[in-house]
């Protein structure tokens, strides 16, 4: 099998396997327990909360370990809006957990925005512009978009912002950026980052929210008073150990690798079609690739695909069930192209010859298909 | 005293000398659906009784029990022996806390000393004694107390019933090969004719890569819900994708739907012979869609040559489907949007009023035609629910 979904997850690496091993059995302590073993756990914890933080340019004082990112962008949106009389903005290219988040602020009276794409698909300065006012409370725009890879310019946007309404709270979703993209969130004006471990080789069921040093929030989930009082629960020793040593080893790994020169390379298969699109202008992570196919369906491709021992994916997993895509059609991409997309995404460990395979599987398959349904 | 849970039969008390046919039939299916459960079951004349169980499975045995077709109600019980104080110490844990009662006596054993309205005078009177802010309404009282007093010197006491699924038991009305899309109607038709006892296979039209494997593995699940009523089960999937991309290739696009169904009519006759199925099932409901027209059904229906084909649900409103596809418990899972037919292919305004003549012309059209159904009979997959 080749895989090619690894925007939906990645495979664990050995050094998150190995941390969870470690700490669910050997060093299994409480870290908040007071004994020797505990306090060595709880060491351990803070060292790799130090180095994890480095990955986004922050301080450990500055991460909150969740359960995902889905908590993460759930914890921003429920405890990050100080004003709650303000406004919201987000942008139309946001990822369910955001999206549902939004809309169920919108169903409580707040008013939500939704900030418009271009025809490429990510977020303009005068967008945003448009759309936010003195009195927006919260701004979240995502990092780069699961659906195309694209990449908004947060630090010019968290500016843009702050200079309308200093008091503005900035949140950005960086799942499909995180250790894919160089990222210093100390030098933007970025407030609360949302990041997952298994999009970079960690275990599912872990999270982290940067939470910019001076900007106080609720705790989401209350308790016990774990992680400073800002997330209670007992930690995932594990899981967070692994998701640190996990992400700096993906992160050394995509320094290596030309993800854009490997996706430009699968576009110049489809290039010169008429009945290809693809989504996005390249200013792009290079880990994602989305591609759409006039008249046909995207689920037949990517069947026919996995049929050759191909997987792709057909835009966010998370919403695969969701009839219309939500994203290309705010990238106002025609209906009869939508329903015909598919996302290719690689991962730091995908190989040459597997991308170079699985891309003649995929198009022949879209050609066979192409021509069954022309008759 | 036993917690215990008292069974009634809905139907088969009317039936007459083929009566042990079905009362067998219904002790092998709730034999069957208590597999596994620690517990034992007493089948006595008109009263069957399940006991010896922990009473932290009662609600799970009440629960499986309450979807065996041919049971009518239950009641969870307390049995005691027949003797004036026994009984009083299990109506007062029967008996409501406050509120108005009274107590009914059904006497099967005469042999005992005392009358039906003696019993129910005597255990009234000290439920009184025993709380005072109970009191005896005969005509229209909040609870019922019943007394139930057996031969061999045992009384049951309970105070309510809980409906069952009723209906016949599975398998004493023979065998039917069930149409299972994995839309909303199609289980709803399953479980009515299971209700009416039959046993049922059922058969799914698969069209990969046109769908998906989650649409199978959908159509598995929904059987895996209805196997909770019609024991366990077959799902035959008929791999369909060579015959439909034939059509397309081939037909008139307006008929692809008509002959889509022709070929499934064919093809689900062949597969009831295979599978000795007496009768063929399908949700069809007169005019919901274009195939579903009075003109459709005669077209589809004429490729049929003997067995009689059974549509519980022409007759519904979608509504009502809905309604009962919740009842069931399948309605969650048919929403779920996975394709259920293949829609890669579905012209823009499919014929509403199709002719034999012309579905026939088209089909003369297509390649090698016997052969795809043929080759779709021969082979389908089987998956067997629930896999326990």
């Amino acid at each position: 099998m080749i895989y090619l979904d690894n925007a939906a997850t990645t495979k664990a690496l050995d050094v998150a396997i190995e941390s969870l091993v470690t700490y669910a059995g050997e060093k299994f302590y409480n870290p908040s327990a007071g004994y020797a073993p505990a306090l060595e756990v709880k060491k351990a914890l803070a060292l790799a909360t130090e180095e994890f933080a480095q990955l986004l340019g922050a301080v450990k004082e500055e991460i909150i370990f969740t359960s995902c990112a889905t908590e993460s962008n759930n914890t921003a949106f429920e405890c990050g809006i100080k004003n709650k009389k303000g406004n919201v903005v987000v942008s139309s290219m946001e990822h369910a957990s955001v999206y549902e988040s939004a809309m169920k602020l919108k169903s409580r009276g707040v008013d939500v925005r939704f900030i418009p794409l271009n025809k490429d698909g990510f977020v303009t300065e005068e967008a945003l512009r448009e759309v936010m006012d003195a009195n927006t409370a919260f701004v979240s725009i995502i990092h780069a978009s699961n659906e195309t890879g694209e990449i908004n310019d947060i630090a010019t946007l968290s500016e843009v912002a702050k200079s309308i309404n200093p008091k503005v709270i900035f949140h950005s979703d960086g799942v499909q950026a995180f250790c894919k993209i160089p990222i210093d969130l100390g030098l933007t004006k970025v407030d609360l980052y949302s990041v997952s471990a298994h999009k970079v080789g960690g275990l599912k069921g872990v999270g982290a929210l940067y939470v910019k040093k001076g900007l106080n929030i609720q705790p989401f989930i209350v308790g016990g008073g774990q992680q400073n009082n800002r997330r209670s629960g007992t930690e995932n020793v594990g899981g967070i150990i692994g998701f640190a040593k996990a992400a700096c080893e993906y992160r050394e790994s995509a320094k290596r690798i030309d993800a854009n020169g490997l996706r430009n390379r699968i576009i110049s298969k489809f290039s010169g079609k008429d009945w290809v699109k693809v989504n996005g202008s390249g200013n792009n992570t290079g880990y994602v690739l989305s591609l759409s196919f006039k008249g046909l369906k995207g689920e037949v491709i990517a069947n026919m695909a996995q049929e050759q021992g191909v997987l792709i994916g057909l835009g966010s997993a998370c919403s695969t069930h969701v009839k219309s895509n939500r994203v290309l059609e705010a990238m106002g991409v025609d209906k009869s192209f939508a329903n015909g997309s598919i996302r290719i995404s690689i991962s730091p460990f995908t190989r040459e010859d597997e991308i170079q395979i699985a891309t003649d599987i995929i198009l022949n398959s879209a050609e066979k298909l192409k021509e069954k349904i022309n008759g | 005293m036993d917690n215990v849970l008292v069974l009634r039969y809905s139907e088969i008390h009317l039936k007459g000398k083929n009566r042990a046919f079905f009362e067998n039939l219904l002790k092998k299916n709730i034999l069957e659906k208590l597999e596994g459960l620690e517990c034992r079951a007493e089948f006595t004349y008109g009263r069957y009784v399940i006991c010896d169980y922990a009473p932290e499975i009662e609600r799970v045995i009440a629960e499986r029990l309450k979807k065996v077709f041919g049971l009518f109600s239950l009641s969870r019980a307390k049995r005691v022996i027949s003797s004036a104080d026994e009984i009083f110490e299990a109506s007062k844990e029967v008996a409501p806390k406050s509120g108005s009662f009274r107590v009914t006596v059904n006497r099967a054993d005469k042999t005992l000393p005392y009358t039906s309205v003696w019993l129910a005078r005597e255990i009234g009177g000290r439920l009184l004694g025993y709380n005072h802010t109970l009191e005896v309404d005969l005509h229209n009282p909040d609870s019922i107390i019943y007394i139930d007093v057996r031969d061999r010197q045992t009384a049951y006491v309970y105070s309510g019933y809980e409906y069952c699924a009723g209906g016949m038991p599975v398998g004493s009305a023979g065998r039917g090969l069930t149409l299972l899309s994995g839309g909303i109607d199609s289980p709803v038709s399953t479980y009515m004719m299971a209700k009416r006892g039959l046993k049922l296979v059922a058969l799914h039209f698969w069209s990969y890569p046109y769908t998906s494997i989650e649409a199978r593995d959908k159509v598995v699940d929904l059987a895996r819900i209805l196997s909770d009523y019609t024991g366990k089960m077959q799902v035959l999937v008929v791999p369909f994708t060579k015959i439909q991309e034939a059509i397309h290739k081939f037909a008139e696009s307006n008929y692809m739907i008509t002959l889509v169904r022709r070929a499934m009519m064919r093809i689900t006759e062949k597969v009831a012979d295979k599978y000795h199925c007496q009768c063929i099932i399908n949700g069809e409901d007169l005019g919901q869609v274009a195939s579903q027209t009075m003109e459709s059904i005669t077209v589809t229906n004429s490729v049929i040559e003997r067995l009689p084909v059974f549509r519980p649900l022409i007759g519904f409103d979608k509504i009502d489907i809905i309604e009962l596809s919740k009842k069931i418990g399948t309605y969650d899972v048919s929403i779920k949007p996975f394709e259920d037919c293949c829609t890669v292919f579905l012209p823009d305004s499919p014929v509403t009023k199709p002719t034999i003549r012309r579905a026939e012309f088209n089909e003369s059209k297509i390649e090698g035609y016997d052969e795809l159904i043929d080759e779709a009979v021969n082979n389908l997959e089987v998956f067997i629910v629930p896999e326990r």
